[in-house]
């Protein structure tokens, strides 16, 4: 074989390994699964809150599993949306629940159930949260 | 069965969690026959993301309703294979290293990159075998 095309095998060889090396590092450790809940628009147009499951199975046995509020919009600065609360799932236990009233964003929690994470305000949008 | 937050930790329709003992009992005894085997390295991959007793995810999706059983059964299988708490949750820990969680998760403080509930989980899951609680 020429040593043209031994350096040519050898250049796609180590391109095919640093593809592996790229899948096997970034997409099993760090991969969000989401399901969409229940969405609400502003009755001003500009944002729309989300309910989502965020299932954050980083690696082989891990599980992270929250339902996150967030609000997303043109003016969002996550590509996820902007997060306003995490709860951790604990079935039977219900996901929040979203209204908007008189310009504020509520979240509606059962009544033993805790946050883990709480912004307040998000993007300018006073949350006002509540045990039902 | 109470998982790390007292809620119920229930076990899928169908599934019978003596596979997973029994298959366990099966690698400890190889290993004791026949020395170092694979058997155990690919029962463990089972318990993995999408794997045949990942409980999160036997039909396909996410299922909210099993995430703590799924980690019980991690320390289920650790006790019946004869796998210590400190080698399974470093087995845990060390595939967890470059790994991100939601924000504001409780943090285990020994196993840095696992969340509490994790380790919790995987401790019920052990104590139920240990303990005699479960036959199989």
């Amino acid at each position: 074989m020429k040593k043209r095309n031994r350096v040519i095998l050898a250049s796609f060889a180590l391109i095919g390994l640093a593809i592996a090396l790229g899948i096997y590092f970034v997409w099993p450790r760090n991969h969000l699964e989401i399901q969409v809940r229940e969405t609400k628009g502003s009755p001003d147009g500009r944002w729309i809150a989300v309910v989502q499951l965020e299932v954050y199975n980083s690696a082989w046995v891990v599980n992270d599993a929250v339902y996150a509020v967030r609000l997303k919009g043109p003016a969002q600065k996550d590509s996820k949306g902007d997060l306003v609360m995490n709860v951790p799932v604990n079935y039977p236990d219900p996901e929040p629940s979203i209204e908007w009233s008189g310009g504020k964003l509520v979240v509606a929690l059962a009544d033993h159930e805790k946050y883990q994470y709480l912004a307040n305000p998000v993007s300018g949008v006073p949350i006002d949260v509540q045990q039902k | 069965m109470q998982g790390a937050n007292g809620n119920p930790a229930l076990i899928p329709a169908g599934f019978d969690i003596k596979w997973v003992l029994q298959a366990a009992e099966g690698d400890k005894n190889q290993e004791t026959n026949l020395g170092r085997t694979v058997s155990t390295d690919i029962d463990l991959a089972k318990l993995g993301r999408g794997g045949a007793w990942d409980l999160q995810r036997l039909s396909g999706k996410f299922d909210p309703r099993f995430i703590d059983s799924a980690t019980i059964l991690i320390g289920m299988y650790a006790a019946a294979r004869g796998i210590s708490r400190n080698d399974i949750l470093n087995i845990e820990n060390n595939v967890a290293r470059t790994s991100k969680y939601a924000k504001g998760t409780p943090m285990d403080s020994t196993y840095t990159h696992l969340p509490a509930r994790n380790v919790t989980n995987t401790d019920i899951g052990m104590r139920l075998v240990q303990s005699g609680a479960i036959v199989y």
